[in-house]
């Protein structure tokens, strides 16, 4: 018999009580939930990101200074403690718990004067980046990865089980996605490209008279897909 | 991407439904807490809902938009928080809702681009709008404070006051201005040129001595208040 929606409701919040001694049990201990805020004046030109799962959320814009700020919400047994640094230009965060425990996440938010990169490894990654000017690198094993207005020459993603949107402001010179799993769409400005696009196990489609695809071009989209499908669009200003 | 609904109060531990239920049966779970987020799609519209307290949005020379909010009240009073983009990804969504009156306060500091013209939307219930340097058109519906706009370079603005002051500042010439005031002054500054003026007060005095109003003119200033005075001021040239 199905319950009615009412005793669905009551249901509920009564399993959360009874289940809390269980969960309670596998992570015993004060949760941290906290943020910080920093304004880092120093020259940047690199954004080294490690850690398990969470979000970037960045955007780059006529500015002085990198805004960053930092999400943390762990259990303070599993927390290896959040590093941070600033060093010869590449600004590093590290951030892991234990046992790669998946109650953890951290969330990074960015506003950056134009000029920086990224250089990201996660684990279950929600990547958002706005109008950046510098090349980006990130490698995760699930999540999703969306670019507006980027202007990078080179945008290079690796994952597992992903969305990959990238919509680009300028032509770049390489564009290398190498997915499992997932649907990709690239929007791009009219122009030559060479298109290396190989999904096996789904479609291939090139939209817009704008896109075209040359051997002897020099810019360059090596997208290299397992299972799902390849988006290759002329972007609509 | 496809729209997703983003609750900024979803950034409060999951665990907190365990804090909740323990609240429910042995008190009030109160929340005192500010959070940010950053939305990087563009938005040719935005709208705020505020339910218990004031909207500030401020645009400037940037890119994505900076979400803040401070959030003062009780769990039991405060409804939903946070943002979604509308079903055609042209409209972003800003809401703090209150369930109940009691204590509930969320006041929104919001930072748009200029580029690409945002219109503003604002509702609050229980606070004052400050709009600072909109490009985009500006509708307002304001309870519980005052409207300040300003350096604004709005063609339309469209302004709602219940009780509360409204000071203005145009810095380039709009089509149409209409504000309508129960109970609060007004003071509008316009850049130099001619405006159709239809000023009305139940009680109170009207000052336009600084500004040309020509019944011809395209530009409409259409100011109605139940009680308090009307000024308008003549600003510099764009």
């Amino acid at each position: 018999m199905r319950s009615s929606p009412m005793r669905r409701r009551l249901f509920a919040p009564a399993a959360l009580v009874l289940a809390l001694p269980v969960l309670m049990g596998s992570h015993c201990g004060f949760l941290l939930d906290y943020g910080e805020t920093r304004l880092i004046i120093d020259p940047v030109e690199r954004i080294v990101i490690d850690a398990d799962d969470g979000n970037v959320d960045a955007v780059s814009f006529a500015r002085d200074g990198v805004l960053l700020r930092r999400h943390t919400f762990a259990f303070q047994r599993k927390l290896v403690q959040p590093g941070l640094s600033v060093e010869d230009g590449v600004l590093s965060f590290s951030a892991h718990c234990e046992d790669n425990d998946d109650d953890c996440s951290f969330d990074h938010m960015l506003e950056l004067p134009f000029g920086i990169g990224f250089d990201i490894t996660m684990d279950d990654a929600q990547i958002d980046m706005g109008y950046m000017d510098a090349d980006i690198t990130a490698s995760f094993d699930t999540g999703y990865f969306s670019g507006v207005r980027l202007a990078s020459p080179r945008l290079d993603v690796t994952a597992n089980s992903a969305e990959i949107d990238a919509d680009f402001a300028a032509v770049p010179e390489s564009v290398v996605i190498d997915l499992d799993d997932g649907d990709i769409t690239l929007s791009l400005p009219t122009g030559e490209y060479q298109c290396r696009l190989d999904a096996p196990n789904g479609e291939v489609t090139v939209e817009g008279d704008g896109i075209v695809c040359n051997d002897a071009a020099t810019a360059v989209l090596d997208v290299q897909l397992g299972a799902g499908d390849i988006l290759v669009t002329e972007v609509v200003s | 991407m496809s729209p997703r609904l983003r609750r900024l109060r979803s950034l409060v531990p999951a665990y907190v439904p365990a804090l909740v239920l323990g609240g429910t049966a042995c008190g009030i779970v109160l929340t005192d807490i500010s959070q940010r987020d950053l939305v990087v799609e563009p938005a040719e519209r935005m709208t705020v809902v505020s339910e218990g307290g004031a909207v500030e949005v401020y645009a400037f020379d940037r890119n994505g938009i900076n979400l803040f909010y401070y959030m003062k009240g009780s769990f039991k009073d405060i409804g939903d928080v946070g943002y979604q983009f509308s079903e055609d990804g042209t409209t972003l969504e800003v809401q703090s809702i209150c369930d109940r009156d009691d204590f509930c306060e969320v006041s929104w500091y919001i930072e748009i681009p200029t580029n690409i013209g945002t219109a503003v939307e604002v509702e609050t219930h229980q606070g004052g709008a400050k709009l600072t340097g909109i490009v985009g058109d500006v509708v307002a519906d304001v309870s519980g404070g005052g409207f300040d706009g300003v350096g604004l370079r709005s063609d339309v603005i469209d302004v709602v006051i219940e009780a509360g002051d409204a000071v203005v500042e145009l810095v380039e010439p709009p089509t149409s201005v209409i504000l309508d005031v129960g109970e609060g002054n007004v003071e509008l500054t316009l850049p130099p040129g001619s405006h159709r003026c239809e000023l009305t007060t139940g009680d109170g005095e009207i000052d336009m001595t600084d500004v040309v109003c020509d019944p011809m003119a395209t530009a409409l200033v259409q100011i109605t208040v139940d009680v308090g005075d009307i000024t308008l001021l003549q600003g510099a040239a764009p």
